[in-house]
């Protein structure tokens, strides 16, 4: 990985942790990197499912509550 | 009799019931077990064992009296991330390794005061994050071979059951970790539904997440152990405020003519080849019990999964925070994580926290008309140590040993972990998920298994020699 971990991604990934006042060294980095690698496309898909404009959001509550209800919506 | 280190908690209550053994004979046999094992294992940070002897006298005479509780003598362990009054509680990290709480944890207070004895704190991964090294105590060895990981991070919980040093102990399971455990060590675990078991007194790593819950030698203690801890307490406010029901009916109901979803897929899509082979057989044992097995459809799993991670990376930064100025200091893998959560977008963590309730949904569609659904425990055997400490490797290790267990920290299904029979001398597990607060179609099921086959009666090898 820390081949194919380009030093412009380690500057990017060391910009945007630093700008949070954060600093890890190239090995976290590059772990982070493979980690975000992997999920990627997942990650794409998630994106791209809509979630409602017109339905109110009242999360967590409303997961909790399914819980709560015994996993029933009713 | 067997060594009363073997037994099950059920089994020494029956003893203690009797007079036939005494809870000072049946923490002795832990000691001794410990001190015979331990040194190969290091599942035990923190032993106790004056304090668990002094107890046991009390709780001999109170079944001598008459007023035994429902775990009266039976010694338990706790994952060292579980706070314990008076008693160092680690997170298996140097920087808590002075930390002594002054209040015990809300299942901790439980265990007490339902007669259980406090044996031993246990090993952790470093602030129950994934991985295998912990280089402020060592490693946590697997009693099956102790060239493997136990899995983690409830990595003390698993051997230590496992190897007989208790026969109950508390897991912690923010993405799989009481389930990868007891399947890599052969053991029974429970992730009970979100919010049944209070986590206050807990480290925490996700609040929207974390479960504790129960790791045993059975089914039926599983069942016992989770009537002590389950229930609301008004510290944790997100703990259900449901009646906790007698598990104990659901051990002997009837799972003749249950039926099961499986989801194959996700779940079995990346399976190690024997340990499918090995899940196959476990199947086909279930429906000998009687149980129906159908199939299920549940296609966007993998959306569950990374909206799951796109919300533990995040929380797991915010509650760092303070530590985050020595984080190279932190374990390989926890540091890994932590490291990976600046990436994450705020966009994503809130996707991952409105999507929770599309996929409960989704949940909620497929499993009309059965009781659980059953799954793989894990997709593979335990792994060599040396496979999964290089940073590199263990961020991919991670993202595939938790593909049958994060979804359902995701849903807050309880999910439970059965020893289903051994690939090479090494555990396999099967898990069964039911509906949230239907933990007792899982006692049922894990108990008629349980009947109908004695893969968790198996002992590690190690044992042979003591």
């Amino acid at each position: 990985m820390n081949e194919r971990f380009a030093s412009d991604t380690a500057e990017l990934y060391n910009k945007i942790a630093a700008d949070q006042g954060l600093g890890f060294e190239l090995e976290r980095f590059s772990a982070a990197a493979a980690t975000h690698e992997g999920l990627r496309e997942a990650l794409t898909r998630l994106r791209e499912v809509p979630l409602s404009f017109l339905e109110p959001v009242y999360e967590p509550a409303s997961a909790l509550s399914w819980i709560e209800n015994g996993g029933t919506s009713a | 009799m067997s060594d009363m280190a073997d037994l099950t908690a059920s089994e020494l209550l029956g003893l203690f019931a009797s007079g036939a053994v005494s809870p000072v004979d049946a923490v002795q046999a832990c000691t001794e077990r410990i001190s015979a094992v331990d040194d190969q294992l290091n599942a035990v940070l923190v032993l106790l064992a004056d304090d668990a002897l002094a107890q046991a006298r009390e709780s001999e005479q109170r079944w001598v009296d008459g007023t035994a509780r429902p775990l009266e003598g039976v010694p338990y362990g706790l994952k060292d991330i579980i706070a314990t009054a008076g008693v160092l509680t680690t997170g298996g990290s140097a920087l808590y390794r002075a930390n002594v709480p002054d209040t015990d944890a809300a299942l901790a207070a439980r265990l007490a005061g339902a007669g259980g004895i406090r044996l031993a704190k246990l090993h952790t991964f470093e602030f129950a994050c994934g991985g295998a090294d912990n280089r402020t105590f060592g490693m946590c060895r697997n009693p099956w071979d102790t060239s493997r990981t136990t899995g983690g991070s409830s990595s003390g919980s698993g051997a230590a059951v496992a190897a007989g040093e208790v026969p109950l102990a508390i897991g912690t399971d923010t993405g799989g970790s009481i389930r990868i455990p007891a399947a890599y060590c052969g053991i029974t675990g429970l992730k009970p539904t979100f919010g049944r078991v209070p986590r206050h007194g807990v480290m925490g790593l996700s609040w929207t997440l974390d479960h504790a819950g129960p790791m045993t030698r059975s089914v039926a203690d599983a069942a016992l152990m989770l009537g002590v801890i389950a229930g609301r307490d008004a510290r944790d406010p997100t703990s259900s405020g449901r009646p906790v029901p007698d598990y104990a009916p659901a051990l002997t109901a009837s799972a003749e003519g249950m039926v099961i979803g499986r989801p194959r897929g996700w779940f079995e899509d990346k399976l190690q080849p024997e340990v499918a082979e090995a899940f196959e057989r476990a199947v086909g044992e279930m429906v000998a019990a009687g149980v129906r097995v159908v199939d299920v459809d549940l296609p966007d799993v993998d959306l569950w999964d990374v909206a799951g991670w796109s919300v533990m990376y995040p929380e797991a930064l915010s509650l760092h925070g303070g530590h985050m100025h020595d984080v190279e200091n932190r374990d390989a893998m926890g540091a890994g994580m932590l490291a990976t959560a600046p990436y994450v977008h705020a966009s994503d963590y809130l996707r991952g926290l409105r999507y929770r309730r599309v996929a409960q949904g989704q949940l909620e569609t497929a499993m009309q008309g059965v009781a659980a659904l059953v799954t793989p425990g894990a997709i593979s055997v335990a792994p060599p140590l040396g496979d999964i400490s290089s940073t590199d490797d263990s961020a991919g290790w991670l993202l595939d040993a938790t593909r049958p267990s994060m979804p359902f920290n995701y849903t807050g299904n309880p999910a439970l972990c059965l020893p289903a029979g051994l690939v090479d001398g090494l555990p396999v597990s099967l898990q069964l998920v039911a509906r949230p607060h239907d933990e007792a179609s899982l006692f049922t099921l894990g108990a008629a298994y349980q009947s109908a086959t004695d893969h968790h009666t198996t002992r590690p090898a190690l044992l042979a020699a003591v």
